[in-house]
């Protein structure tokens, strides 16, 4: 998959990488940083409210520890599609964290996503690899 | 270690109570990981099977599934053109949520769900929702 480096796409001085991640729910795609130092993955509270009618919680009240502070929200098991423009597609469940006073953009979290596939990044031609284990 | 605050509560010791191992699969989760949460949860159906928040507990936390979707290779389209767009574009648009379709703008709003309206039927194929924050 192709991945931005996005100054723009996001409120940030640094390069990121965002990817493409689809939600199942809503046939809709949206864009997720990358964060292999997040738990778990992090929706905005808008995509979260479109969801949450389809999900049940894994666990609500759960505390998690950022760089904005801590916040209280739920763990929802949501159903993603990592979509490729070249090479297979994954179907997966990704571990997501909900809450309504996150305030930041949509995050890829390990614990969340990545440690359930195998990834590589290359920063050189922008290329963000992924597959089944 | 983060893990070590969910290992306070022995449920194996005392007279454990579903709320026991209840508690220590919340601490589990709180400390940022799922490791062990599920082996907790079946050590508290061992004990007490019947009991509806450690049944609930055990199936949210089941394994995850990928799946590789072979039907799909070449059904998405390159996603250089939307990111194209937002690097462009990102500015003009700030805190407005935008809907785009292969480099194109369909839709910038003030809510995701007036963006989902504007896309209506077309595919994930090829188009984006983002909020520009």
């Amino acid at each position: 998959m192709r991945y931005a480096e996005n100054r723009r796409a996001v409120v940030s001085s640094d390069a990121r990488i965002l990817v493409y991640v689809e939600l199942e729910i809503i046939s809709k795609t949206i864009v997720a940083m990358i964060d292999t130092a997040a738990p778990w993955c992090i929706f905005e509270p808008e995509v979260g409210n479109l969801l949450r009618p389809y999900l049940s919680p894994v666990q609500e009240q759960v505390i998690l520890s950022t760089r904005m502070g801590t916040l209280r929200g739920g763990l929802f098991r949501v159903p993603v599609k990592l979509p490729a423009d070249e090479g297979r597609p994954l179907d997966l469940e990704a571990t997501v964290f909900l809450s309504p006073d996150w305030r930041g953009p949509n995050f890829i979290g390990y614990e969340g996503l990545l440690q359930r596939i195998r990834f590589a990044v290359d920063p050189e031609t922008n290329l963000f690899y992924f597959g089944q284990i | 270690m983060k893990t070590g605050a969910a290992r306070r509560l022995d449920p194996e010791t005392g007279n454990p109570t579903p709320e026991t191992f209840i508690e220590e699969i919340r601490a589990i989760l709180n400390s940022g990981t799922l490791r062990g949460a599920r082996e907790v949860a079946e050590r508290g159906l061992a004990l007490f099977p019947d009991d509806p928040e450690l049944k609930r507990l055990h199936h949210e936390l089941r394994p995850f599934q990928v799946r590789s979707r072979p039907d799909l290779v070449g059904y998405y389209l390159d996603p250089r053109p939307n990111y194209e767009w937002l690097e462009k574009n990102g500015d003009r648009y700030r805190g407005k949520w935008v809907g785009l379709d292969a480099g194109e703008l369909v839709i910038a709003a003030d809510t995701l769900q007036e963006v989902l309206d504007g896309l209506g039927d077309r595919s994930s194929r090829s188009t984006l929702v983002h909020h520009l924050i």
